[in-house]
């Protein structure tokens, strides 16, 4: 999982999928089956952390990184490329959540989906990308942001039409997700080496 | 049959009754005082009796449509009371009134819409999310409760089917409302 100096960042993600934990089993409604939003508060949809899944695989997800270790803001910052990264101990600095479970989005339904937003009472267009976001602790990391006409990340940008938008990148998400696992394979290294 | 489902007396008063208070499904919130006399009906019991067994079965189908949307809209109530009484601190500072004549608007607007199911959440961020699944689509309405120069919540309306967006609204309430009714709803449920 770790990131090597050897490794480059991917840039063509589009035949893969995404897989995000979930505080419980129970992350969909019981009568619309839909995502709840405790699981992925709105304010969470400016910068979505996901996986890659593949190398990357589903019992990684109960890896989580204890807050109070001397490193934990290292440990979840993102790598810089041809760094190499400090191994993290396992009980010092980490530890297995067994009860997280999880859902898959596949990356092709999200890449490039748009979804309008008003500001100012002047239409605009905000366009979904998937970008790979190695972290310190995680190569696999990949992040769902949004992005406006000029290709500004729009978590950077102030105003309230932010509430709508992210209400509304929250639905798509929660239209595409999927529970059962999907066929998936191994990354193909010549993509990140 | 129909027939066999029908209360055994209705009387034109209470017949009557019963159309004018179930009008809270066809409210599009022109102002707060027209959902507030109409709310009355999601907190009664309404006692529907039948005396005629001669109604029509035009009228006894227009009653048990009416009915159906009566009773989600209670059940809906109920359900938002439940999740208010859990809750209720996510939307401190923010005057229960005016919660609920949204709430109560927002209702009105899903049985509408005939959902298979609803989910109402409400979330830390003072907002309150509306999820319903229909037949052909899902419904997503999210209410913002922090914005104070919105006239009662910043509301946003996202409507998806075969997993793409066919309606998308956003601004204050009762534009918002109002659009989804008048582009939605009275559409035939076609963006």
């Amino acid at each position: 999982m770790l990131p090597k100096r050897s490794f480059k960042k991917i840039t063509s993600l589009s035949n893969y999928y995404l897989v995000r934990h979930t505080k419980t089993s129970d992350y969909l409604d019981t009568e619309t089956g839909h995502l709840k939003s405790e699981e992925v508060p709105s304010g969470h949809m400016q910068d979505l952390s996901t996986n890659l899944l593949g190398t990357f695989k589903i019992k990684d997800l109960q890896i989580e990184f204890k807050k109070e270790c001397e490193d934990f803001s290292y440990f979840i910052d993102y790598w810089v490329e041809n760094t190499d990264v400090k191994m993290p101990v396992f009980e010092k600095d980490f530890s297995y959540k067994t009860d997280r479970s999880y859902f898959f989005l596949k990356i092709s339904d999200l890449d490039g989906h748009v979804v309008p937003y008003k500001k100012s009472n002047d239409n605009f267009q905000a366009f979904c990308k998937v970008l790979h976001t190695p972290t310190n602790s995680n190569f696999w990391h990949c992040s769902v942001r949004w992005f406006d006409e000029n290709g500004i990340d729009i978590s950077k940008q102030s105003g309230q039409f932010k509430n709508r938008l992210f209400s509304q990148t929250r639905s798509t998400i929660s239209e595409f997700i999927k529970q059962d696992i999907p066929e998936h394979k191994e990354i193909s290294k010549e993509l990140y080496m | 049959m129909i027939a066999a489902d029908i209360p055994q007396t209705f009387d034109n008063l209470e017949r009557d009754y019963f159309r004018n208070t179930i009008s809270i499904a066809k409210v599009s919130c022109a102002s707060k005082e027209e959902v507030w006399k109409d709310n009355s009906i999601l907190n009664s019991k309404y006692p529907v009796q039948i005396k005629n067994n001669d109604i029509f079965e035009e009228e006894i189908i227009h009653y048990l449509n009416e009915s159906k949307i009566h009773n989600k809209a209670i059940s809906l109530r109920k359900k938002f009371d439940s999740l208010y009484s859990l809750k209720s601190n996510f939307l401190k500072g923010i005057d229960y009134e005016t919660i609920e004549f949204c709430v109560l608007a927002v209702i009105s607007n899903i049985v509408e819409c005939d959902p298979h199911g609803v989910s109402i959440e409400i979330t830390e961020d003072k907002s309150i999310l509306f999820t319903a699944k229909c037949t052909d689509f899902n419904l997503y309405i999210d209410l913002f409760f922090e914005n104070e120069i919105d006239d009662y919540a910043e509301t946003v309306i996202n409507i998806y089917k075969d997993k793409k967006n066919i309606y998308s609204f956003g601004g204050n309430f009762s534009d918002t409302i109002k659009d989804f009714k008048q582009n939605f709803i009275q559409k035939g449920q076609q963006a």
